[in-house]
């Protein structure tokens, strides 16, 4: 009883840990957009490419961690 | 009425644009220093850069960033933190936990260093320093939230200074180079840029030029 209690309570922090790193990776995506709008240096669809990926495996890793904890 | 002194037609040469910092490069040195990779970090009159303030005539004569070797350190830790997963697998360190949380903590750290592999990249990418034929600015990206940009005119920079020490920096030439103006911003700092001595040259050129500019009552 007390291990399945323990570990509920890691899953709630994992998912929120998770939830806090998916605002932290839009940060990233709004910070990009602004950035490659302040300066063009012709590299900027990488970059685009590069946060928006990022964003999406932060949301995978949190609905991989809603489904399977 | 016939004129009583006619004055000579003055040859006076005027001199082109092309003499100057203003015009394309000027000697093979500074040719091979215009590129065209987005990743270089340092480019003498580069193509396709566009920046929010800048007027439609006004000219990019310098884009600089840190020297690329100063990412050798942030590349090395993002290799150790890549291969940490993989090399820690074969000691214990998380095997009281169940397998499913095991998998997540290792897609976390993952995430974690993808975060400082992609904050450190973009630190880098991103603090780029302009000089123009008009002005200077200094963009810092301090972190993924915030970021600084700054800018001087060109005729308001008092003092130019290149700074240059230590073994790897005289191997790679690269330096910094500190700007005392007389603007809001008093102190611009580039920071490990490539070519420090060709830099604070320019620098020197427009100057004199922007002087010029005055004198000859060509102030944009």
């Amino acid at each position: 009883m007390t291990g399945i209690s323990i570990l509920v309570i890691a899953k709630i922090f994992a998912l929120i840990g998770l939830g806090i790193y998916i605002i932290f990776a839009l940060v990233i995506v709004r910070q990009v957009n602004l950035m490659v709008a302040t300066i063009e240096v012709g590299f900027e669809f990488f970059i685009k490419i590069i946060a928006w990926a990022h964003l999406i495996f932060a949301i995978f890793v949190f609905i991989t961690a809603l489904l399977i904890l | 009425m016939p004129d009583v002194f006619v004055s000579e037609t003055k040859n006076v040469e005027i001199k082109p644009h092309t003499d100057s910092v203003l015009g394309k490069p000027k000697n093979i040195e500074r040719r091979e220093l215009h590129s065209h990779n987005p990743l270089s970090s340092y480019c003498y009159f580069p193509d396709g850069i566009k920046f929010v303030s800048k007027d439609s005539n006004e000219r990019i004569v310098l884009f600089l960033r840190k020297h690329p070797i100063t990412n050798i350190g942030w590349i090395i830790i993002s290799i150790l933190m890549f291969m940490a997963p993989m090399v820690l697998d074969q000691f214990p360190i998380l095997t009281f936990l169940p397998d499913n949380f095991q998998f997540i903590a290792i897609l976390g750290w993952y995430l974690i260093a993808i975060a400082f592999t992609l904050e450190s990249f973009l630190n880098w990418f991103f603090s780029v320093y302009i000089i123009t034929d008009e002005r200077v600015f200094d963009v810092d990206f301090v972190n993924l939230i915030y970021r600084e940009i700054s800018e001087a005119n060109i005729d308001q920079i008092q003092d130019v200074t290149a700074a240059m020490g230590g073994v790897v920096r005289t191997i790679f030439n690269y330096g910094d180079i500190f700007l005392q103006t007389a603007s809001e911003t008093a102190r611009i700092e580039f920071e490990a840029v490539p070519h420090p001595d060709q830099v604070a040259k320019i620098l020197r050129e427009l100057r004199v030029e922007e002087e010029k500019e005055k004198l000859e009552g060509r102030v944009r």
